[in-house]
């Protein structure tokens, strides 16, 4: 289970003045449930994923996975996130199977695992033909399966995918969704940021709206519009629209 | 620290550096292709160029009515050379012209001094050439007009040669390595940034870019371990790119030198390495490796993509340049403090040990100090991989961004700025000091402390679009706080004054003998206007300026008030470069610090720094420091101390506003 409470991130430039990018974000997460975290661009999406996965360092607040302080055991906490974004890049010089295998020793895992592991992978993400092929030389798809592949070799017990299928065409764009249904676990928690509703649809059990690093709804795909007055997330996400563009 | 996942790591970055095809080119091929291709290029072009102006003629201008002389006689007969008869000189119809005085003959007949006018262009290589054949041709003519001459007077040739010279070079070796000594380094430090740089580039400035970064920072390893990790491998490749530089120079220089002038006599035939050095050069070039590294390290982690980091490299590469260009001017010796120079004095360590000329203290200072300034660099790089905004290329940060479009205007900059500005102003400080002495003490105090500490603040803080009023306090201190700064100086003098005398009885007495030399230089050279200039007013400004301005207002942002004093103490001791004068200088550093956050003004602790310099001034300029009756006064009145702190207590107690100091006001405030 992951417990988020009162989560903030001030970008400090202490000179000027601070850019609060989350204030006060608190949210539960069950094991099993796909959780959709939307908002629009600057809602401070992205900085909550990524002190979620203990990149970034909370200005205060607090949050455990599994009862354990994810930033103060941040080193122990990792070995159970897998953190993937569309920026994520591959090191183009190592091989497929070297990138996953070089995670799954990261993340302390005995050398029998890893073989078996990869062997699962292998055939779970249809990888076969390009394994050992160097990661510069694959196409963007092939690339964020390997990804992927690096993230999930350690079967994390929180799933943290940050728009990962940015600029993936339909077809690896639709394996990438058919995979993340398939870890739906009752052992996992998995948090999808997305732009695009469809995915929102065929995934998510319940979603978190961010608004200028606030929370402003939390629930079910039919509660949070109903909480926001609206009539579809659709609708949700215009009005929201046209309050960014109106303040910028 | 789990080394393990270090070593992970180091052996992921260093598969993927071998696996780059630029990796072989510029660390192998460069090397091993390039030095004995120049070599063996360059020699025999040069050598192919001088048998081809050996063979050709050329064409020498003689004065109508000399022609028939001995001397063009003897010139005729050279295989190479034409002579013309011509009026006057004419270089589209010779190469060079030769014209007698007027009283050529007579003076000749006459046994005196004839003169003989050559005219040749120096621009002109066939001209030159002419010359040194026709000088050639005329020296030989004349030392047989002298033989015959004095022959003729039966004079032995002793009379005008009394000593003939005869050179015997008998440390033949040592003079190719005492050359090769001279080269060898600089081409060393050279390949070293650019193999460090090059590696340091893909492995911090090209994870950000291509987005592996992340994947690394949420995987089970700690900054510390991944500054390891990368550390190490810069470290390794720019180690291993140094020796093969090393090697292949060392093999070319041995093996191919016979190629110069194809096959004349080279110095380097017969040159080599002693083996008894190697290990004491690898083991300083570990150390040289791993400062490089992480300079090159920190400046590619402060770029956002590679590009940026190669050109970071650029400055670093000329830093290093300075003390290689430096070490071989003549006069320049591994002695004094040029040992703890980085850089410069690996260059005459390694020149010194190519001639048996190193001990055991100069190779174990050029560790020490190489081994410091790389555990400063490795803080650094620490604090940058534990940095966010380092990391992540948050905008607001000078440190951050050189380029200047993307820095915004702030008002002071940060703590970690400053520690930095402070740890690499320290040895440049500490390089132009030492080396402007030689044209004066005063010279050298004013030139560095105006040029590097008063103008390399204001530039400092003008391009990173630092408020130059919030950041060096220049507020208006009021009346009330000036007039308690100023009677805060006796205090202050005192308390040094009597610690000085503490560390004496303790043992520790060379502050005085420093000072009087001191102020005994500038007294003889200068007027007491004068050296209250440069004693007074000076470090008043400029010291001011850069340690209560500059380094403090970053302090302020990232240390509470005791971290401020007790950093500014060591800073401003430390910069003073006296074991002796350490323990004053650091007192007055806190002091001076806590007055300013007290007052908000510089213009406080300027007045202090001038009235604490300008006491000093006085009473050693007229010996009044080393007389034994006033260091018996303050012996006997040494209970004084107590009411010497009391007094500070209270008059502290007037400075500035103490409910807002103790507050905790932000930075900007102040």
């Amino acid at each position: 289970m992951l417990e988020v409470n009162k989560l903030c991130k001030v970008f400090t430039d202490k000179t000027v003045h601070g850019v609060t990018a989350v204030k006060d974000l608190t949210f539960t997460a069950e094991a099993g449930q796909i959780v959709g975290v939307l908002g629009m661009n600057g809602a401070g999406k992205s900085t909550t994923l990524r002190m979620l996965a203990t990149v970034l360092k909370p200005s205060s607040g607090k949050a455990f996975l599994d009862g354990a302080n994810m930033h103060e055991n941040s080193l122990e906490v990792r070995k159970s996130i897998g953190f993937l974004s569309g920026s994520t890049g591959l090191y183009k010089r190592l091989t497929a199977r070297e990138t996953i295998v070089y995670f799954a020793r990261m993340n302390g895992m005995s050398e029998p695992d890893i073989k078996s592991r990869v062997v699962e992978l292998v055939e779970l993400l249809k990888m076969s033909e390009f394994i050992d092929r160097r990661c510069e030389k694959l196409s963007t798809g092939q690339k964020q399966k390997v990804n992927i592949g690096r993230t999930i070799i350690h079967d994390p017990s929180l799933l943290i995918l940050d728009e990962a299928t940015t600029g993936l065409d339909v077809v690896a764009k639709q394996s990438i969704i058919n995979f993340v249904d398939h870890m739906r676990s009752e052992k996992r928690v998995i948090l999808f940021s997305t732009h695009h509703m469809d995915e929102v649809d065929k995934l998510c059990d319940s979603i978190i709206i961010l608004n200028k690093g606030e929370l402003i709804a939390q629930g079910s795909k039919e509660e949070v519009p109903e909480q926001l007055g609206c009539q579809s997330l659709y609708e949700v996400f215009s009005k929201y629209a046209d309050t960014a563009e109106a303040i910028q | 620290m789990n080394w393990r996942l270090i070593f992970l790591l180091y052996k992921k970055e260093l598969l993927e550096f071998v696996r780059d095809r630029r990796t072989f080119l510029v660390m192998i091929l460069v090397p091993a292709l390039l030095y004995p291709g120049i070599i063996i290029v360059t020699s025999e072009l040069a050598a192919k160029q001088i048998q081809k102006q050996s063979k050709k003629t050329y064409v020498v201008g003689v004065q109508k009515g000399f022609e028939e002389s001995e001397l063009v006689k003897k010139i005729s007969r050279a295989e190479t050379l034409s002579v013309s008869v011509g009026d006057k000189v004419d270089f589209e119809k010779f190469h060079v012209f030769i014209k007698p005085s007027e009283k050529f003959d007579s003076s000749m007949q006459g046994l005196e001094t004839a003169e003989l006018t050559i005219s040749y262009q120096t621009a002109d290589n066939n001209s030159r050439f002419a010359y040194e054949k026709v000088s050639g041709i005329i020296d030989d003519y004349i030392e047989e007009l002298i033989e015959q001459r004095l022959k003729e007077k039966g004079i032995t040739s002793g009379i005008i040669e009394p000593i003939k010279i005869v050179r015997d070079k008998v440390d033949k070796e040592v003079e190719s390595r005492f050359i090769a000594g001279g080269i060898l380094p600089g081409i060393m430090l050279v390949m070293l940034v650019v193999g460090c740089g090059l590696i340091a580039q893909e492995i911090s400035a090209g994870e950000k870019e291509r987005g592996t970064l992340e994947t690394i920072l949420c995987s089970p390893l700690s900054r510390l371990e991944l500054v390891c990790g990368k550390y190490l491998t810069v470290a390794t490749v720019g180690f291993a790119s140094a020796i093969i530089n090393l090697g292949c120079m060392s093999f070319t220089i041995s093996n191919f030198a016979s190629f110069m002038g194809s096959g004349r006599t080279s110095i380097f035939s017969d040159f080599e390495i002693p083996l008894n050095i190697i290990p004491v050069i690898l083991l300083c070039l570990v150390l040289v490796s791993f400062l490089v590294s992480g300079m090159t390290l920190i400046a590619a982690s402060l770029a956002r993509t590679v590009q940026e980091a190669g050109q970071y490299m650029i400055p670093i590469t000329l830093l290093l340049s300075l003390p290689v260009i430096f070490s071989s001017l003549p006069g320049v010796e591994l002695e004094g403090m040029n040992r703890f120079v980085p850089f410069l004095n690996f260059c005459l360590l390694f020149k010194n040990l190519m001639i048996m000329k190193a001990g055991m203290f100069d190779v174990f200072a050029v560790m020490i100090s190489t081994t410091v300034f790389a555990l400063m660099v490795i803080y650094i790089l620490i604090k940058i991989y534990n940095s966010e905004s380092a990391l992540f290329n948050h905008e607001g940060r000078s440190v951050l961004a050189f380029n200047r479009k993307s820095i915004k205007e702030k008002l002071s900059p940060e703590s970690d700025d400053s520690i930095l500005v402070y740890l690499i102003m320290l040895p440049v400080f500490f390089f132009v000091i030492n080396n402007l002495q030689k044209i004066g003490l005063g010279q050298s105090v004013i030139i560095s402390q105006w040029g590097l500490f008063f103008l390399g603040s204001i530039l400092f803080l003008k391009y990173f679009k630092i408020n130059l009023k919030s950041s060096l306090s220049l507020n208006n201190p009021g009346a009330k706080n000036l007039i308690v700064s100023f009677l805060l100086t006796p205090v202050c003098f005192l308390t040094v004054v009597y610690f000085q005398m503490l560390l004496k009885h303790l043992g520790l007495s060379g502050y005085e003998q420093e000072t009087v030399d001191v102020m005994a230089d500038l007294t003889n050279n200068y007027t007491f206007i004068g050296t209250i200039c440069i004693i007074s007013i000076t470090p008043a400004v400029c010291e001011e300026v850069f340690f209560r301005g500059l380094i403090l207002s970053g302090l302020k942002k990232g240390f509470s008030l005791k971290g401020c004093m007790l950093i500014q103490a060591v800073m401003f001791g430390v910069a003073h470069y006296s074991v002796f004068r350490f323990a004053g200088t650091a007192i007055m550093g806190a002091l001076l610090t806590l007055v300013l956050i007290r007052t908000r003004s510089i213009f406080c602790t300027a007045l202090m720094h001038f009235t604490f310099n300008s006491f000093s001034c006085l009473i050693w300029a007229y010996g009044v420091g080393e007389s034994e009756e006033l260091q018996k006064i303050f012996i006997n009145y040494s209970f004084a101390i107590v009411p010497i702190t009391l007094t500070g207590f209270i008059l502290f107690k007037f400075l500035g506003d103490k409910k807002e100091v103790e507050a905790g006001i932000p930075a900007e405030s102040f």
